[in-house]
């Protein structure tokens, strides 16, 4: 998308509260706004605002307009305040990392169809007070773009434990809600045709051997073949929950890979648990980002090599020779520059805030490293096999 | 069933490492479920990566040979050193097939002899029964139907809650047509439809199909 230019900090006249920047965010954002609009999608308009612009500190919200074509335009409330302050407020990149020291305006769902909009700071206020001084703001376009239902039926596997013969382990709800919720939020869709179930996993049997995802995967492509035969929707992907038991039964996750035709298959598994740190991650999941990942692959994306892969220790991601062009050091989800912040729109049924994702520690989804999102360059690749499956993949009736 | 251009769809495993292998499902498909693995994909090699060296071959009851394919052999995205693969594969149907082999550098792997193509009498004219669950899980049900165990011959247990389109399967490739119904797993249904398929590899036939209350009494 093209954004129109913005007034630089400390333009216009001295009282003018100056504007450092203004992203239009789904998932992971530029200041030049170029990454890809999904229409339907929750989007956020995030403004950074010039603290050295005002005297003293100072507490700001404001309105934007948003329009299509040449109709009239919506007045749209900022979802919050920021404190500007010229000893305190940090530079545009710490704004940037840190979603409340941004003016933030949660576009409405009408405003999200397929096509363009305008968009345009209208004007700045003290919170119940008096507006600010602003010089008038260049309208910004943003373009959102129609994308594919993602589908996927995520099937949860039960097995008898070892540790307690008389226990079957059986993958909590949510472990899919979490994954549900991360697809929803991180993957480049506005709506996901989901479905899931539990069944008896067939050759599951702790300890979990190295071949076990592949036994596992087995089922779910005979699965997978019948329902398809049955009506299923043949774009469907087909994901496989296996419980880890508390941490004694772990099955390391995969997705099936053709050398011959280098291409994944649709179907994949993985394990699903309470993290408790594991890769930094703290919340009651990690089947979220672990799912994203396996399911990434069967959307045809391959390991970046990060961390990188120690041969003797055996750690890290060995680099998928076929991997040649991700853009960014370390498997960041932006370059050094910080060119790109992800955003988490969070889930408050799952207590997952708003957040702001610095792409200085937060790493792409295909690597092993810690506090994973989905760069832009995954991001569109996804959206790409989306578009050409959704065509070449369409029943007949579609 | 009837299939619209039908396929067999066949799914093994294979160690590349010691050159073994066994089939694990094998059944009918429509062709149009057959294209999702593949699409976007390159053509097909003439040669499977290098070591494999496996070989499915499709036979007529008198060991004729009628088709013989490298198979398509995934391996696992995240298990760099993995020597398991999957075999996940598509023939055409043709008419007389009558046994899988798999082959490796040319030595018999693992057979499969499909089923007999009609079911026992027993078979067909035995409905699912419903019987208890497991003890203190009154959301489940055990639901069976006799049927003797018979060489080649597998089953599908299907369900399709009321109001829904399309086919959910519960079980596949399994040798007894048993299985433990969770009404959890239809939460939102109050009755469902429950069918098995019969399948003898390269045919499936529906035995039995039957409306089930899901309200279970606790």
């Amino acid at each position: 998308m093209a954004a129109a230019a913005l007034a630089p900090a400390g333009t216009g006249s001295a009282a003018n509260v100056g504007v450092r920047g203004v992203e239009i965010v789904q998932v992971i954002q530029a200041l030049d706004n170029r990454v890809r609009l999904i229409a339907g999608k929750p989007t956020i308009v995030r403004v950074y605002l010039d603290p050295a612009t005002v005297a003293t500190s100072t507490l700001v919200t404001g309105e934007i307009t948003w329009r299509r074509a040449n109709g009239g335009a919506f007045y749209l409330a900022a979802m919050n305040r920021v404190k500007l302050d010229p000893a305190s407020t940090p530079d545009l990149m710490g704004q940037r990392f840190d979603v409340a020291e941004s003016l933030n305006f949660v576009l409405p769902t009408d405003a999200l169809g397929a096509g363009s909009i305008e968009v345009r700071l209208d004007h700045l206020n003290v919170p119940g007070g008096e507006k600010l001084p602003l010089a008038a703001q260049p309208a910004m376009t943003a373009n959102f773009v129609a994308a594919p239902v993602l589908r996927i039926r995520a099937m949860g596997l039960r097995y008898s434990s070892t540790n307690a013969p008389t226990a079957t382990i059986t993958p909590g709800a949510i472990h899919f809600d979490y994954l549900r919720s991360y697809l929803t939020r991180a993957y480049p869709v506005a709506a996901l045709e989901w479905s899931q179930i539990v069944i008896d996993g067939d050759r599951l049997r702790p300890p979990f051997g190295g071949n076990q995802s592949i036994l596992v995967n087995a089922q779910l492509s005979a699965l997978r073949m019948r329902e398809i035969s049955s009506g299923m929707d043949p774009r469907t992907h087909y994901y496989g929950l296996v419980d880890n038991e508390a941490g004694k039964s772990f099955m390391r996750g995969s997705a099936l890979y053709d050398e011959a035709t280098t291409i994944f298959g649709a179907v994949a598994c993985g394990p699903c648990g309470v993290p408790n740190g594991w890769t930094g991650d703290s919340d009651a999941s990690f089947a979220d980002w672990y799912g994203a990942h396996e399911l990434g692959h069967t959307f045809q994306r391959r390991h970046p090599g990060f961390p990188t892969f120690d041969p003797v220790q055996g750690t890290g991601q060995p680099r998928d020779n076929l991997e040649t062009t991700f853009p960014y050091a370390g498997g960041l989800i932006s370059s050094p520059a910080q060119e790109f912040v992800g955003f988490d729109f969070g889930d408050p049924a799952l207590g997952l805030q708003m957040r702001a994702l610095p792409g200085n520690i937060h790493h792409d989804v295909m690597t092993y490293a810690d506090s994973q999102w989905l760069s832009a360059y995954t991001y569109e690749a996804i959206h790409d096999r989306l578009v050409h499956e959704d065509a070449a993949l369409a029943p007949p009736s579609a | 069933m009837s299939y619209e251009n039908k396929v067999i769809h066949i799914v093994g495993s294979v160690d590349i490492g010691s050159g073994t292998g066994e089939f694990l499902y094998v059944n009918p498909a429509t062709a149009a479920a057959s294209q999702s693995a593949t699409a976007g994909a390159a053509p097909p090699a003439n040669q499977p990566p290098q070591g494999t060296g496996f070989e499915l071959v499709v036979e007529a009851a008198d060991g004729k040979e009628l088709s013989r394919v490298r198979p398509t052999i995934l391996l696992p995205s995240d298990d760099h050193a993995s020597k398991t693969g999957l075999i996940d594969q598509n023939v055409s149907y043709a008419e007389g097939m009558a046994r899988l082999v798999l082959l490796h550098d040319g030595k018999v792997v693992n057979t499969f002899e499909a089923g007999s193509p009609e079911p026992t009498v027993a078979a067909r004219s035995q409905g699912l029964e419903m019987g208890a669950g497991p003890p203190g899980h009154p959301e489940k049900r055990s639901m069976s139907m006799a049927a003797p165990d018979e060489p080649g011959v597998s089953y599908t247990i299907q369900v399709r809650p009321d109001g829904e389109k399309t086919w959910q399967t519960i079980a596949v490739g399994q040798k007894s047509p048993k299985v433990v119904l969770d009404r959890n797993q239809f939460p939102t249904a109050e009755r469902a439809t429950v069918r098995v398929l019969r399948s003898t590899g390269f045919d499936d036939s529906i035995i039995a199909e039957d409306e089930m209350d899901l309200r279970f009494k606790e």
